[in-house]
């Protein structure tokens, strides 16, 4: 092949050219860190990148949901335990009420004590998180219980669920809320009310009563009771099991991203000063061709 | 003895200095256009003169002779391998074809912005978090504001990313229009040059004088042509006058024989640049369809959980609006405080099939690109080489040049040696022969 000047100096420019391409692309994945300048770079990486941010921004969702549900089961544990002693109380008054020895009077003392114990379990049983009443079912703006009026039950059935990972929900609530009862069903309130009533009734049957049939009827609320906060101490054990695999989930999502996106820098900055080594020969070889002497440096 | 001129050897010596000069001004002129676009070296044939025939009694015998009269430019050859031009052509027209492909499509690529948290897929990933803390409070007026709010960013999103590409589309319309149907401009301006030049040349060759200097500024029209589209070229009348057939119009651009200019016509077939501008809207209008689809699965999919009112209006990425208000947005159907059931549904659409079609849309546009912007590389080296190869066969080379400088140089120098010599053999002749006794 004939060899011309022409055909030299655009070879040396075209080298030149793909040369400083070169450095300019391994300069940019250095500064930069990634690996992707455009989508066309990597496009089978880009779409990987894409499912990847999607799998990490919903994990962060899940785990923000895990999180909140986490606060309701701690909030529903609260309320349970406030219960829980309230119940307490009330069966020492019982136990007090329940001996022969004490005057009427003294009973009707400890009457008005349950009276306020009801009240404290009504209150406990209105217990909110985030705004939202936890034991009124799905009436969540509606206080399930008048602290001053009737024992009747304003909240419904229906349940409180949440989603903690893809397909994966749980519930919030559950025979939590039912612990206190509607009044007149044999639940924690009515069995108040009833002590309350056989301690200010005074006859030998009411003491009687204190003695067996409520005695028996509180230790079954306190097992209701125990049994709720089992299942909220279950609920809140799965969210901390989900949350910490979701941790998990992130941080693992979180590396299999970082490899698709983000360049390996000790890689990156070798194949930098390798490009830029080419580049260094490339202008060298541009400049000697350049300078080199023709015939015409020869002929007189 | 049948006699000789006796000043047949001047004539010879004069033929070869003639003869070296006009190589030496042929080089003057290559080394001049060393670096002109398009020019192929040129050389001056040499051949030896007609012989001077003598029927008989030159030599011993008595019988004739042909005797040598010296050197005469037998032509001005222009070096071209019109092989290679058509090979380069052809590559040339994919080359200006696959660049504006990977020019148009990189262009696409960057109004994606992928991957990006203020990208649509950014976007689409906070409107799914917006549902997750609804979902967490279905009664929180923020929560359902933030809601109504990245659905909005994200039905805006997509109705700017489908303007955006509906301008580019736009833009190679645009060109290509520039580039056609303006008969002064590009293609009709290059069809007219070669109608003036075809013209020309015909002028020469008629009067058997080979046009070298605008053989090439021809070949030059036409590879700058064939950038654009598919040239074809014949000489049907054996003129020297192309007829010059353009992208599959149904007539000859540049008619040889009546230098007829038809521009702008419709082109069936244009290849080039002109063929690229052509299917990247085409393209572009794929890409617009299958935004529209995530864009329609998008308000299906939430609309057909959301119920009445629909969430979304509109069933392509330009009409796409969210439809419903802080009181219409509903988080759960049956309107109980703590019923999420709508919230919980949309969030499980999260990373479903509208997620997928945005991603598969943007390996789509992205792998496009890279494949042009391949192809482009290739045929940029493709067309690269030719050009060596027509460079290796046209091109000037100074040390080539240097040598045939020397060469007729010397040639010159010995021809007026020749001369002089023979100039000395006449004065013998002349000035002293017969002078005995002066």
């Amino acid at each position: 092949m004939r060899i011309t000047e022409g055909i030299i100096s655009g070879r040396n420019l075209a080298d030149l050219q793909r040369a400083n391409a070169a450095v300019a692309k391994a300069s940019m994945q250095v500064s930069t860190g990634n690996r992707m300048e455009r989508p066309s770079d990597d496009p089978q990486g880009v779409q990987k990148a894409l499912n990847l941010r999607g799998d990490l921004a919903a994990t962060a969702q899940y785990m923000d949901t895990a999180g909140a549900s986490q606060g309701w089961a701690q909030a529903t544990d609260d309320a349970l335990s406030d219960i829980n002693d309230v119940l307490q109380r009330a069966r020492e008054a019982v136990v007090q009420g329940g001996n022969g020895t004490m005057s009427q009077k003294d009973r009707n003392d400890i009457a008005t004590q349950i009276d306020q114990l009801i009240g404290q379990a009504k209150a406990s049983g209105n217990a909110t998180f985030d705004g939202q009443y936890i034991f009124a079912g799905q009436k969540t703006d509606t206080a399930p219980y008048d602290p001053d009026g009737a024992d009747t039950y304003n909240g419904d059935t229906g349940s409180i669920v949440r989603t903690i990972g893809p397909g994966v929900s749980v519930q919030l609530n559950g025979s939590m809320g039912s612990v206190l009862g509607n009044g007149g069903d044999g639940k924690a309130l009515q069995v108040l009310r009833d002590i309350a009533t056989h301690l200010r009734g005074g006859t030998a049957a009411d003491t009687n009563a204190l003695r067996t049939s409520d005695l028996s009827a509180i230790d079954a609320s306190m097992a209701d009771v125990s049994t709720a906060r089992a299942e909220a101490g279950a609920l809140s054990n799965r969210l901390t099991t989900a949350t910490n695999r979701l941790t998990d989930l992130q941080t693992s999502t979180e590396k299999v991203r970082s490899g698709v996106e983000y360049v390996d820098l000790a890689e990156a900055i070798s194949t930098l000063s390798s490009q830029q080594a080419v580049y260094q020969a490339a202008l060298q070889a541009t400049g000697s061709s350049l300078s080199q002497r023709t015939l015409m440096d020869f002929l007189g | 003895m049948t006699s000789i001129s006796t000043f047949s050897g001047l004539q010879t010596s004069l033929r070869g200095l003639l003869a070296q000069q006009r190589s030496l001004d042929v080089t003057a002129h290559n080394i001049a256009n060393a670096q002109t676009e398009g020019y192929s070296r040129q050389e001056a044939v040499l051949g030896t003169s007609t012989p001077y025939t003598i029927s008989s009694g030159v030599l011993a015998s008595g019988a004739g002779a042909q005797l040598g009269q010296g050197v005469d430019v037998l032509e001005y050859r222009r070096m071209r391998d019109s092989f290679l031009d058509l090979q380069y052509r052809a590559q040339n027209m994919a080359l200006g074809e696959k660049t504006t492909t990977a020019d148009g499509l990189s262009r696409v690529e960057d109004q994606l912005g992928e991957p990006g948290d203020d990208a649509i897929s950014g976007l689409l990933g906070k409107f799914w978090d917006s549902w997750g803390a609804l979902e967490s409070n279905p009664t929180d007026g923020a929560a359902k504001a933030a809601v109504i709010s990245s659905g909005q960013a994200l039905a805006g999103a997509l109705k700017d990313l489908d303007s955006r590409l509906g301008s580019l589309s736009d833009t190679a319309s645009a060109e290509y229009a520039s580039l056609t149907t303006d008969a002064g401009n590009d293609v009709g301006g290059y069809a007219n040059q070669l109608a003036s030049l075809n013209k020309a040349i015909k002028e020469q060759m008629a009067v058997g004088r080979q046009p070298n200097d605008l053989l090439d500024q021809r070949d030059l029209v036409l590879d700058k042509l064939s950038e654009l589209g598919q040239v074809s070229t014949s000489d049907t009348d054996g003129d020297g006058s192309l007829d010059i057939s353009f992208g599959g119009a149904a007539t000859p651009l540049v008619d040889g024989s009546t230098g007829t200019v038809t521009w702008p016509q419709t082109l069936t077939s244009p290849g080039g640049k002109l063929g690229a501008l052509q299917a990247l809207q085409t393209t572009i209008a794929g890409y617009r369809s299958q935004l529209d689809a995530v864009a329609n699965n998008l308000a299906t999919g939430v609309n057909a959980i959301h119920g009445t009112p629909p969430f979304f209006t509109g069933t392509t990425a330009s009409t796409l609006t969210v439809n419903v208000s802080i009181s219409t947005l509903k988080a759960g159907t049956s309107g109980t405080a703590g019923d999420n059931g709508i919230a919980r549904a949309v969030g499980a659409l999260r990373n479903g099939t509208i997620d997928a079609g945005y991603s598969s849309f943007v390996r789509q546009v992205a792998s496009d690109a890279s494949e042009a912007n391949r192809a482009s590389t290739t045929q940029s080296s493709i067309v690269t080489t030719l050009d060596e190869r027509r460079a290796s066969v046209s091109g000037v080379s100074l040390d080539e040049e240097m040598t045939n400088m020397i060469r007729f140089q010397r040639g010159y120098q010995a021809s007026s040696r020749a001369m002089s010599t023979m100039d000395e053999m006449l004065d013998t002749l002349i000035n002293r022969t017969g002078r005995v006794g002066l």
